[in-house]
């Protein structure tokens, strides 16, 4: 393996707590919500209305290669669009890269409603005219298809869909492919809007998220004794990865090192964690052997922490099992209690958390916590943050189907 | 940098012509075809009506529990994966390490799910989603899980005790290639001993075959054509695709794991790499594309052009797409001798596992040192001038040693593989 470093060099975002770094900064350190009523879609006879929104109005600021484009194609065209003008390189476009978590399908309730007409109007013989690229934009190849075409990117590029631990992989795939040379730069992180209807009934169904509270304040606590399910958001966070002497011989800004990868799979349920959190563990140990740090190096562990029962008190139980006695001293926050789930950007999100914690020195909160779990019993950092410098950061990232991935942040 | 050598230990398919490699091989070199009318649902409006179904596959008598989650081609990966430790001898507590990569192409929401939204919320000529907020007890629980993208990596990771890392990726019909070579560059680096990677491919759902007719690439044909006479790889009469259900798998292991277990060697990986170049379209591939993936490849195999015996093309008998691949190998090879292989004119095209399967034809053809005729081909379009006759059915190599294996697909998506033959024979 390459014994050069792999660092983080540029970041572009659109997040429910703003788009600008200071502005997440800011809502981080002061423990202010992105949480609201979705408006995007009418929700209002769905038991869960509430969500991690962004503000679209500034995917109005640039144009788009062709007219009708959908949400997920505008956040990731914007962030690479921004990524690029940031970056100042000399890399040949095979020796760049892209690794993407997302879904399956990145269509919009727009591209469905088509989509299903389209089979309706068939079987029932009621035939209409019709215009198949309109759906070019429910592959998520078509992404892939865009950076080639309108940045120059033409190395490996990849969707990872390993659902919430999606952008976590691609980040730590982009890595290899750096450590191993394959290419030069890589463009990794994740993007997901799936706050439309039928996402959300298809999470209800599942009993995955919290029902919306009259108080919305009350909504997503990880880690609180009285949590009741995750709190859905959307977004997009990319970010530019090259190998140390490649990002000092350009003169760039070096934000963070990513220094260890690891990942695991349960094999045990397909919606819940492993009984005695196996994946979990695994995959924090990987990272972090993998780092070549020991374990008391890790300041912080920002946490998978999506308020659900189960994760809340799993994730704790693999923290203690991986750090003993020290997991009571380590500084742990869930960063979603402010953002929401971002699903397959989530790991994504929640590495720029930690790359801004390592920047500012600070450990960011776990807002909304009031009511102690015996099961959840180590430090999340409840409601206000806590000044400190973290040289090494832990982030997890657990996915239904048992994919577990985590990342070691460290300053650079 | 540890640079190990990469090797295949163990390859299962399930095609619409057999349920393993050998098999398969068998039917291919009788020149059976393993395309035929679809009869699964009322395809009587689609432009097309023939495909590859494994109709022998039958996953009732798989006995694991929660086996309904898995749609059909959850099942057929499955199966191939489970198959691929059952051809060898790998012991429960050897895979606890061992990596999984998937590369599939499961983009639609499945027809039950569809079909039920449909008839909760089409009102006015219209489907209004918001309607499914009032009906959500309609909707079977399961749904959430059905349409997971990892649910065959759960199953995989609980049925055989691996507990690696498990990659579930995407990009296009190059899919299954691509975890061939993210598979290939873990092991090369020694982050794992083992890996599994794997590709399943399920077209004929009536909403998701309906969109691949809408694509256009996809061959148009009349009730009355002969199922044989439908694919014609790199041949002037080539007119669109015939799309085919299948799954593959390829267990990975690096030489000194599998010389230390007594594995059966039966390939060696010299190298792989991965583009994309954006054509004119988002279904365009071009001379371009090809010709950077190809050299790619070789560069990184540290391999010269002429030490490769056999090609296992893309070629789905689309016109552009087989023009393109043929004129870069023409190209590449001018004058060196080189066979071209084709397996989609038996089995029609199946995706993201077509790399794969060509993966494992190769395999069996440098083992048994036999080609693999390319059916349904006379001549190239005109502007080829016959050229491709030297390279094409015509027996120019002695010895099959080393092969490459492309795969392109909609999006400007490339990839290949440099495979050289193992140890059985």
């Amino acid at each position: 393996m390459s014994e050069e470093k792999i660092v983080v060099t540029a970041v572009s975002s659109i997040t429910p707590l703003g788009n600008s770094i200071s502005e997440i900064t800011e809502k981080l350190i002061k423990g202010i919500s992105g949480i609201s009523v979705i408006t995007r879609y009418d929700l209002n006879d769905f038991p869960v209305r509430h969500g991690g929104q962004i503000d679209d109005s500034i995917l109005n600021k640039i144009s788009y290669p062709f007219e009708k484009v959908n949400l997920q194609f505008k956040l990731f065209y914007y962030c690479v669009n921004e990524l690029f003008s940031k970056i100042a390189h000399n890399y040949t476009g095979s020796k760049i890269g892209c690794a993407l978590g997302t879904d399956p399908n990145t269509s919009t309730i727009d591209d469905l409603q088509v989509l299903f007409k389209r089979y309706h109007d068939t079987t029932s013989k009621t035939y209409s005219k019709f215009d198949v690229t309109k759906l070019d934009n429910i592959n998520p190849s078509f992404l892939m298809y865009h950076l080639s075409k309108n940045f120059g990117v033409n190395g490996p590029c990849l969707c990872n869909l390993g659902t919430c631990s999606a952008s976590t992989q691609a980040i730590g795939t982009a890595y290899r492919l750096l450590q191993n040379k394959t290419v030069d730069m890589m463009i990794a992180g994740g993007v997901s809007s799936k706050t439309d209807p039928i996402s959300i009934a298809r999470l209800c169904r599942l009993e995955a998220l919290e029902p919306t509270r009259e108080d919305l304040n009350e909504n997503c606590r990880p880690f609180d004794k009285k949590r009741e399910g995750f709190t859905i958001a959307e977004g997009c966070v990319l970010f530019v990865l090259e190998r140390e002497s490649d990002a000092l011989r350009r003169n760039a800004e070096i934000l963070c090192e990513i220094s260890g990868y690891g990942a695991a799979l349960d094999g045990f349920s397909i919606t819940d964690p492993h009984a005695e959190a196996k994946g979990m563990v695994w995959s924090m140990e990987r990272a972090i052997y993998d780092s070549g740090i020991s374990k008391d190096a890790i300041d912080y562990i920002n946490a998978h922490g999506t308020a659900t029962v189960k994760n809340d008190s799993h994730e704790t139980k693999a923290i203690k099992k991986v750090f003993g006695e020290k997991a009571y001293n380590i500084s742990i926050s869930s960063t979603k209690s402010m953002h929401g789930h971002l699903m397959t950007a989530a790991g994504a999100m929640e590495v720029l958390d930690c790359i801004i914690a390592i920047k500012n020195k600070f450990i960011p909160p776990t807002i909304k916590y009031s009511n102690l779990d015996e099961e959840c019993d180590l430090d999340y950092t409840p409601n206000v943050y806590k000044r400190k410098v973290i040289n090494h950061a832990l982030t997890n990232s657990f996915g239904l189907g048992g994919q577990n991935a985590s990342l070691i942040v460290s300053k650079y | 940098m540890k640079n190990n050598t990469v090797v295949i230990t163990s390859t299962t398919c399930v095609t619409s012509l057999a349920e393993d490699p050998m098999n398969l091989w068998e039917e291919l070199s009788k020149g059976n075809i393993g395309i035929d009318k679809l009869k699964k649902f009322d395809n009587n409006s689609y432009s097309c009506g023939f495909g590859g179904i494994a109709s022998d596959f039958n996953f009732r008598n798989i006995n694991v529990i929660g086996k309904n989650i898995m749609n059909r081609t959850n099942q057929l990966e499955f199966y191939s994966v489970m198959k691929a430790f059952q051809n060898t001898n790998f012991s429960e507590n050897s895979l606890e390490s061992c990596n999984l990569y998937l590369g599939n192409h499961i983009i639609n929401i499945d027809t039950e799910t569809m079909e039920i939204m449909i008839k909760l919320c089409y009102e006015n000529d219209n489907i209004n989603f918001s309607k499914l907020g009032t009906n959500l007890k309609s909707m079977s629980p399961l749904n959430g899980v059905k349409l997971l993208p990892t649910t065959p990596s759960h199953f995989i990771a609980k049925e055989n005790n691996i507990h690696g890392k498990g990659d579930v990726v995407y990009s296009s019909e190059i899919s299954g290639l691509l975890s061939l070579m993210l598979a290939f560059n873990e092991i090369c680096s020694g982050n794992v001993d083992m890996a599994v990677v794997a590709s399943s491919y399920n077209p004929f759902t009536p909403h998701e075959f309906l969109w691949l007719c809408d694509q256009g690439l996809i061959k148009k044909t009349s009730p009355d054509d002969d199922s044989k006479k439908l694919v014609f790889p790199f041949d002037r009469k080539h007119n669109g695709m015939i799309y085919s259900e299948g799954s593959a798998a390829l267990i990975l292991e690096s030489e000194e794991s599998a010389k230390k277990n007594g594995r059966k060697i039966l390939a060696y990986i010299d190298g792989a790499s991965s583009n994309i170049f954006a054509g004119e379209t988002f279904y365009s591939l071009s001379k371009k594309g090809f010709s950077e993936n190809i050299n790619s490849t070789l560069e990184n195999s540290n391999i010269k052009k002429e030490n490769i015996d056999v090609i296992f093309s893309n070629a789905p008998s689309y016109p552009s797409w087989d023009d393109a691949e043929l004129e870069v190998i023409l190209d590449i090879w001018n004058e060196n001798q080189v066979i071209i292989s084709n397996s989609k004119s038996y089995l029609g095209f199946t995706g993201p596992v077509s790399g794969i399967i060509d993966c494992i034809l190769s395999i069996i053809s440098m083992n048994k040192n036999k080609y693999l005729p390319i059916n349904n081909f006379e001549e190239a379009s005109a502007k080829f001038e016959g050229k491709e006759k030297q390279y094409i059915n015509c027996i120019s190599k002695k010895d099959l040693k080393r092969s490459l294996i492309t795969s392109a697909g909609i999006g400007g998506a490339y990839s290949s593989v440099c495979l050289r033959g193992g140890n059985v024979k």
